[in-house]
């Protein structure tokens, strides 16, 4: 303990004359936040609607009025012809377009049924559907209920969105970048600290000493713990500030959930470390290993149930994919640990099996 | 000879097909300077690295303070100090902090650690510079900082891996003064060189080569192995010419050329005389030899040049 305590004072002493690492490593978590909370965003805005009215009723005006103030789409012009079309998507004037066929109004007054067209660029297919579903809202909320056949009313799917209730997907994307940006500082951070020594000749002094290869681990690992702690904190802070994502669960829990993954990541580090020789190996390894994976095989961007079977199975190996199950419940749910133990399971053996490959590779390499 | 503190059966290590160290057998006394001296590549430092526990042998055993190298290396590492050939300490770091550091690394703490880092400086020479960034120190300064830290725990035995490369004459003086005073307060001091020099300070000195231990004695006992009278130096004109004639001459093992002069080893003293007479025939007059006192390096070559053509001397 003594030994480890040591080193952890020495790590931190060389970390104050090296302050750019730290600001690196807790300024620029923060700014990806930033950067990535305002890029990357799935919600769809300001899309340019024609309005084709070839009936020129009331009703059709509604529908209009009810497109134009919903937030999501600008009106970029109206046309009585549905030829004209052509043009003003190509000319790139339209990204959609709602032709009201003649007789709606009518249809409407006598109750039967009619419909709308929406046309649609569907070159971006991710923004077609969220403007497909953005339309279906629209036209649902302003069209009176049609009577059914045998005298029911109609039957309305009504959705219901929880926890974030207007879909916003900086809600959706803060705690799968805090999980990302944790995993890469972590990782690259030990890594590039276990390689210095090497490189420098300093680890086989060390080796000479009584030092074991736990206490040495741990304590190079306590402080990268605490800065990634840190970095971790202040990224949530700043999307609670920015991005309205208040914390609602346990701080606590999130603490505890958080910490148990940064270990895995620490230990990922301290694997890369024993495998290069460099610093430059070692922090190209480092990202590229904590990076892809974290991105695309955690369910932070692409939904795992979506993935083919062999992807789903190799996800289990990536912590990211329990952290955030338990990030997002704690996050965005306020859920107990009732609903998300089976992730610290999942983090705690990967933890585990890191940690000790981790140490055991050390003991054999170093 | 009391129980010593190192001891060396058939010690081998090899890499691949490559025999770095090869049956090594040796004994090192309490309070020796113990000089492992070879040119690099000689296997001094994959020696010292198994005897301080760092590399496993691949044959043969060795004991360092009655602990097994190979079955009780963390018994070792906790009572020896070591002094790596490649720079031991943390350059971003002070001369207090490293010794804070190293100090703690070997469990030290408190009145102990103070009392300790307070040695260190002191014999370093380091008073008025314990705030001073490692990486800012002269290297003559570095190199004593490098020994105190590895002495903090007060070790019986210490190694030191080439320890005074890059060093000028004048700090070398000095490190060697400090490894005397060590010897003198009973601490064992085992060094590897390449310089005759700092081996002529050694106690004893091992002669290695190609991973062979070609011959061990103290620095007389070495210079004993020629006749007296059979190292001369020879003082004639044109002497690069005349190191070639003398080249295959009965009475002459080797000769080389220093500076103006020649640096002869005779196969027998009595071969002084038909020497001197051929090259003053071959007209290289006047000529003279002068025996003088064999140098550790006339020793080295010598018994190197003995292992070649296959008369070990061991």
């Amino acid at each position: 303990m003594r030994r480890t305590l040591a080193v952890a004072v020495k790590e931190l002493l060389q970390l104050r004359r090296d302050w750019r690492v730290v600001l690196t490593l807790v300024v620029l978590p923060m700014a990806l936040v930033l950067i990535y909370g305002y890029a990357l965003s799935f919600d769809v805005e300001h899309v340019r609607l024609v309005i084709v009215d070839r009936d020129g009723s009331r009703a059709a005006r509604e529908v209009a009025q009810a497109f134009a103030s919903s937030g999501h789409f600008d009106l970029a012009g109206t046309s009585r012809d549905v030829r004209e079309l052509d043009r003003l998507f190509d000319s790139g004037r339209a990204q959609a377009a709602l032709v009201v066929p003649a007789g709606y109004g009518a249809a409407l007054a006598a109750r039967r049924p009619t419909a709308l067209q929406l046309v649609l660029d569907g070159a971006d297919s991710q923004t077609a559907t969220t403007v497909l579903a953005y339309a279906r809202h629209i036209v649902a909320s302003v069209t009176p209920a049609v009577r059914g056949e045998n005298g029911g009313g109609p039957v309305v799917a009504a959705p219901l969105v929880w926890f974030n209730p207007d879909l916003a997907s900086a809600r959706f994307l803060v705690p799968g970048l805090v999980a990302f940006i944790l995993m890469i500082t972590a990782v690259i951070a030990t890594a590039l600290a276990v390689v210095r020594e090497k490189e420098r000749g300093t680890m086989e002094s060390l080796r000479a000493t009584p030092l074991g290869a736990l206490e040495l681990l741990a304590g190079k690992a306590l402080p990268y713990l605490l800065i990634a702690s840190a970095a971790a904190a202040g990224s949530l802070a700043l999307a609670w500030a920015l991005f309205d994502v208040p914390v609602r669960g346990s701080l606590g829990w999130l603490a505890l959930v958080t910490v148990l993954y940064l270990v895995g990541g620490l230990g990922w580090g301290v694997l890369v470390s024993t495998l290069a020789d460099s610093q430059q190996v070692a922090f190209q390894v480092s990202l590229l290993s904590s990076m892809l994976p974290t991105m695309l095989l955690s369910g932070f961007i692409f939904p795992i149930s979506s993935m083919p079977a062999a992807l789903q199975w190799i996800s289990h190996i990536v912590p990211a994919r329990y952290y955030l199950v338990a990030l997002r419940a704690i996050v965005l749910k306020g859920a107990g640990p009732e609903m998300w133990w089976q992730q610290v399971v999942g983090l705690s053996v990967y933890a585990a099996v890191v940690g000790a490959l981790a140490t055991a590779r050390t003991v054999r390499s170093l | 000879m009391s129980q010593p503190v190192v001891r060396a059966v058939e010690l081998s290590r090899t890499f691949g097909a490559f025999r770095a160290v090869d049956r090594v057998s040796f004994e090192v006394a309490p309070g020796e300077v113990f000089g492992f001296l070879g040119s690099n590549g000689a296997g001094k430092t994959t020696t010292i690295r198994m005897l301080c526990g760092l590399l496993a042998p691949s044959s043969g055993r060795a004991e360092v303070l009655g602990f097994d190298v190979a079955t009780r290396p963390h018994e070792i590492k906790r009572r020896i100090g070591y002094m790596s050939q490649r720079f031991s300490l943390y350059t971003d770091l002070t001369v207090d902090e490293n010794l804070a550091f190293w100090g703690g690394a070997y469990g030290l703490r408190g009145a102990r650690l103070a009392e300790r880092s307070a040695w260190a400086v002191e014999v370093g020479g380091l008073a008025a510079r314990r705030r001073t960034v490692v990486r800012e120190l002269p290297a003559g300064f570095r190199q004593r900082l490098a020994l105190g830290c590895a002495l903090l725990h007060e070790p019986p035995i210490v190694f030191l891996d080439e320890p005074t490369g890059g060093v000028d004459p004048e700090a070398r003086r000095r490190f060697w003064d400090l490894i005397d005073t060590l010897a003198a307060g009973g601490t064992t001091v085992f060094v590897t060189t390449h310089s005759m020099d700092e081996a002529e300070r050694c106690g004893r000195v091992a002669l290695m080569h190609a991973g062979r231990l070609l011959a061990l004695d103290t620095v007389p006992g070495l210079k004993a192995r020629f006749e007296p009278g059979t190292v001369v130096e020879i003082a004639c004109p044109r002497a690069a010419e005349a190191m070639r004639r003398l080249e295959g001459h009965p009475g002459i093992r080797e000769v080389a050329l220093f500076g103006e002069l020649l640096h002869a080893i005779l196969a027998t003293p009595e071969a002084a005389g038909p020497v001197v007479a051929a090259l003053e025939r071959a007209g290289h007059a006047p000529a003279a030899a002068t025996p003088i006192e064999p140098s550790l390096e006339d020793v080295f070559i010598h018994v190197i040049s003995g292992c070649s053509t296959g008369r070990q001397e061991t």
